[in-house]
């Protein structure tokens, strides 16, 4: 008997440490002030982030938005995967803005939720999704020229009113941070914003020629690539998306058979321009940008005659070839998105909806425990303790399933709290019951366990029923209530039935009860 | 130890008849009252349009918000304000704002290619139009003035680039076959919006140098270049009701005596189908509960527990009706809930009578039936106490954005918890007296 309360005590020990431990990540990150945040290394802040609770829109503030794409303008086998590459336009332009942790999802055929967290400067956020794809290639300035100008900007700085200041900026500055190594200029993530500034200083705009311009290659997405590519192209476009057909991504490039490629055709019109303007530019790369970001700059090598073109992607992935294809075909054939649904929360209404919803979880919370111990006593301290357990855990899943807490959500934790101790309430009845039948403690506390169980079963299901055809109909924030309702109602016949249940046979074997207050 | 319902004895099926004018007058109110009403008080969930939380540095009386909203032009809005505080809540329907557009767009630049590919014999021609406040939805061109042009003289270009609402380009190509050396050329354009607004038409000129076979780059050149300046408004982004009403209030209060908390618009097409997705889940969580009932509950006793659901869900309507809740996509969730609660607690009452009817067979229906009742009268009571207390505190402190579940869910609480007492009960009671089961099997 002794052995079988050891392990059981075991599981709720273990259950309990490992929901601290998960939660003690959200406490960590919650005490972190915005200063500590910036000083903090990014890769360790962004674990640390994934393991605490994530707050929904409501709670954090930010931007939701649905937006719809119209097929109606297309021919149907260009609509076909329109959506994918609105998508794939408006993912680059976030990504370019650096917002932290968007999300951008295709939501059935047509539409693409957006959901920027943070960001509720309304203008903002149409800049970012609602402007002109402009998808243009542009010829990148050759080595030997690209080499003066760098030359020329860090003697622009070490003329400048910086240099007087820094003794760093008195010698090769720029190019000791912009490293050109004859394809693009490598610049540490960490230097982007410096390299930005210096960029937009009139001293170094003056040392560049006016006909060319400074571009960014794409953010680089995993961490462990630290460096940004920058670019060096001429300003005007030598064609625009238009000039393209169809874009596909393969396999098979002429020079290596398992090579990853992407096929370009062109139309007609834009073949001869392009032979053109490949034929006079051998060896010369050409960016393919999208919205002011450098896609990928292939190496012309040599003249194209018909308008189909072979990007060798060299050591890149599939996935990056059809990226690349369906960001070209977005540039030939943007269709337009219209917002259908926009719902924007400032971060101070954010934080007051916190407020308020701890708030209510803390005196709901408080009252139901004391109503419990004044009127169960002992046996209602049990259950107070099984449930504090329940929201522990609660939460703890919820951050261990990444699953978004939002307003609803913490109404749904209130809520758990009321319904919750039902569990106790019909164990306990049943046992009062029992008792007063004139059975022993030990009897009355199994039947009560058990008669009541079924029921609890019952009021349970029905409750996770609901939960579920809500978490089916409900937008993001109702989803939030349906999931922590029914962790909640799960959780539950842990804490109210187990939990409960070990003490209770453990407290009357150990003191061997004859009495039990309930 | 506590025990509020110690051994009770209260005959509520004797009270049946009472419940049933009680349940029937409830009913009553709630239909007059979503009558009167015109039906509920629907977020803009369901309507559609903007809702805008606005906070004022000073306090401001609500009807001074009210007139400068409707002097900026939103004169249905709904204002609310919220407590004490400087905040208020401003409802924009749909129907308040719809967009007089009247003009057409307009045509801002349009050349001619000055330089076509070699070896074609083609024309490229550039358009751009313009409109401020609709989508274009075509560019058509003619080589003869509009008035005078047949429908099939017109010829649409759909633009080419239609991301952006306001500016959109279209490119078209003219054949140079049949035209000849000298002749200068029009061509007649103009662009047409979404609401099928026609723009001012506008036309450009050009001189063919050479034709034929040949025709080349240098044969064909621009004559005229009409070249208007793009609206600099165009790079102006379009504004929300949020924006457009937080420079009236800065305007009349100054720069920074406003902040917008939170802005929701929902256009019609997803406020209908939030509408249609309301009611399917409401329907859809019933019939759950109904086949959840059909398997684990005797047939009578499932009848009662629906019936009971029923009148809990429309009671509950109709108070939501009466004290002017409104209705959005949050009052769903709760009513989903209170469906789940309500089946629950009948639940709970049928088990026991259930069990009662095995265990004491020798006894009287209604006996068995109101013992049930009593001896799970204490659980009924407090569970319903403990919820009821925690949505009570909600609605209280929650905040006014969840307050609509709360209260609505509060008000289910009292009717299931009294439903599952006064009308489940009952309705067996009843049943069984008209046509005895055999025995009293209940499954």
């Amino acid at each position: 008997m002794k052995q079988g309360f050891t392990w059981k005590f075991l599981i709720i020990f273990i259950v309990l440490i490992l929901a601290l431990w998960q939660l003690s990540y959200t406490v960590k990150f919650m005490v972190l002030t915005d200063q500590q945040k910036a000083k903090m290394d990014p890769v360790k802040l962004s674990r640390l982030e994934n393991r605490a609770i994530h707050l929904g829109l409501d709670l954090s503030g930010g931007m939701h938005i649905v937006l719809e794409v119209d097929k109606s303008k297309l021919r149907p086998e260009d609509a076909k995967g329109a959506t994918d590459r609105a998508l794939e336009v408006i993912r680059n332009r976030i990504d370019q803005y650096g917002v932290s942790e968007p999300t951008i999802q295709k939501q059935g055929s047509d539409r693409i939720l957006v959901e920027l967290p943070g960001i509720v400067d309304k203008s903002r956020a149409r800049e970012l999704i609602g402007k002109t794809a402009l998808l243009q290639f542009k010829l990148v300035m050759n080595s030997t020229k690209t080499q003066e100008i760098i030359k020329k900007i860090d003697d622009a700085l070490s003329k400048s009113d910086l240099a007087k200041q820094d003794s760093t900026y008195a010698e090769n500055m720029f190019s000791s941070i912009a490293i050109y190594n004859g394809y693009s200029i490598k610049v540490l993530k960490s230097d982007v914003p410096l390299v930005e500034k210096l960029l937009k200083r009139d001293d170094v705009k003056s040392a560049i020629s006016s006909d060319v311009q400074f571009l960014w290659g794409p953010n680089p997405k995993s961490s462990d690539k630290e460096e940004r590519d920058l670019y060096l192209v001429y300003k005007k476009a030598l064609l625009t998306g238009a000039a393209i057909v169809d874009a596909r991504a393969g396999i098979g490039t002429s020079n290596n058979p398992m090579g990853v490629k992407v096929d370009i055709t062109m139309t007609r019109k834009a073949a001869g321009k392009w032979a053109a303007i490949t034929g006079a530019n051998i060896g010369e790369n050409i960016a393919i940008v999208l919205d002011n970001t450098v896609q990928s700059a292939p190496r012309v090598m040599s003249r194209i005659p018909n308008g189909r073109s072979e990007i060798e992607m060299g050591s890149s992935t599939m996935d990056d070839a059809k990226a690349l294809a369906v960001i070209l075909k977005a540039g030939a054939l943007p269709a337009p998105v219209k917002i259908i649904e926009e719902r924007v929360v400032g971060p101070t209404m954010g934080l007051d909806s916190i407020k308020q919803g701890v708030n209510a979880i803390l005196i709901g919370g408080l009252l139901v425990l004391l109503f419990m111990a004044v009127y169960y006593n002992l046996s209602g301290l049990v259950a107070d303790f099984a449930l504090a357990f329940n929201v522990l855990i609660l939460l703890a899943t919820l951050s261990l399933f990444r699953a978004t807490l939002t307003l609803p959500g913490l109404a749904g934790i209130v809520l758990t709290i009321g319904t919750a101790v039902d569990a106790n309430v019909l164990i306990f009845e049943r046992i009062r019951e029992e008792t007063r039948a004139g059975k022993t403690y030990r009897t009355a506390i199994d039947a009560g366990y058990e008669k009541a169980f079924t029921t609890i079963l019952d009021a349970n299901a029905t409750s996770l029923l609901s939960a579920l055809i809500l978490y089916w109909f409900g937008s993001g924030e109702i989803k939030g209530f349906a999931v922590t309702l029914s962790i909640g109602i799960i959780v539950s016949f842990f804490t109210a039935i187990f939990m409960t249940r070990v003490f209770f046979d453990w407290a009357v074997t150990k003191f061997n009860i004859k009495k039990i207050k309930i | 130890m506590l025990t509020i319902f110690k051994n009770t004895h209260i005959d509520f099926v004797g009270w049946r008849r009472k419940a049933y004018i009680i349940s029937g007058t409830l009913l009553l109110i709630g239909i007059v009252s979503i009558i009167a009403h015109h039906g509920l008080n629907y977020g803009i969930d369901f309507t559609g349009g903007s809702l805008i939380q606005v906070h004022f540095n000073k306090s401001i009386n609500t009807e001074e918000v009210r007139s400068i909203v409707s002097e900026t032009g939103y004169g249905g809005a709904i204002i609310q304000r919220f407590g004490k505080t400087n905040d208020y809540a401003i409802k924009i329907i749909n129907k308040a704002k719809v967009i007089e557009d009247t003009t057409g767009p307009e045509i801002v630049e349009a050349y001619v290619e000055p330089n076509p590919t070699n070896g074609e014999n083609q024309i490229i021609v550039h358009v751009r139009a313009y409109d401020k406040q609709s989508i274009i939805s075509n560019i058509q061109y003619s080589l003869i003035p509009f008035k005078k042009a047949k429908e099939e003289d017109v010829i649409n270009v759909q633009p080419a680039d239609m991301y952006d609402s306001e500016l959109e380009d279209g490119v078209f190509s003219l054949r140079t076959l049949g035209l000849k050396q000298g002749e200068v050329k029009t061509i007649y354009l103009r662009a047409i919006d979404s609401n099928g607004n026609i723009g001012t038409p506008d036309s450009i000129q050009f001189k063919i140098s050479a034709t034929g076979q040949k025709a080349s780059v240098n044969d064909i050149r621009s004559e005229i270049k009409k070249n208007v300046n793009v609206n600099k408004s165009s790079n102006e982004v379009k504004k929300s009701n949020g924006e457009i009403l937080k420079a009236a209030f800065e305007k009349k209060y100054g720069v920074g005596s406003v902040r917008i908390d939170r802005e929701d618009m929902v256009g019609p097409k997803i406020s209908k189908e939030l509408q249609y997705k309301a009611i399917w889940v409401v329907l859809l969580g019933i019939l759950a509960m109904l086949i959840y009932v059909s398997f684990r509950f005797s047939f009578r006793f499932g009848v009662a527990a629906i019936i009971a659901l029923f009148h809990d869900v429309l009671i509950t309507v109709g108070l939501v009706s009466m004290f002017n809740v409104e209705v959005n996509t949050e009052t769903i969730a709760a009513l989903l809930t209170l469906i789940g609660y309500s089946i629950n607690d009948s639940i709970v009452v049928s088990d026991r009578i259930r069990e009662n009817i095995k265990k004491l067979r020798k006894e009287n229906f209604v006996t068995i039936v109101n013992r049930g009742i009593n001896e799970t009268l204490s659980r009924t009571i407090i569970t319903s106490f403990t919820t009821f207390l925690v949505l009570f505190v909600l609605s209280l402190v929650g905040g006014p954005v969840i307050r609509g579940f709360s209260n609505t869910l509060m008000f289910g609480v009292i009717i299931g918890t009294y439903s599952s007492i006064f009308v489940v009960a009952p309705i067996v009671v009843e049943w069984e007296l008209a046509s005895p089961s055999r025995n009293l099997k209940m499954k």
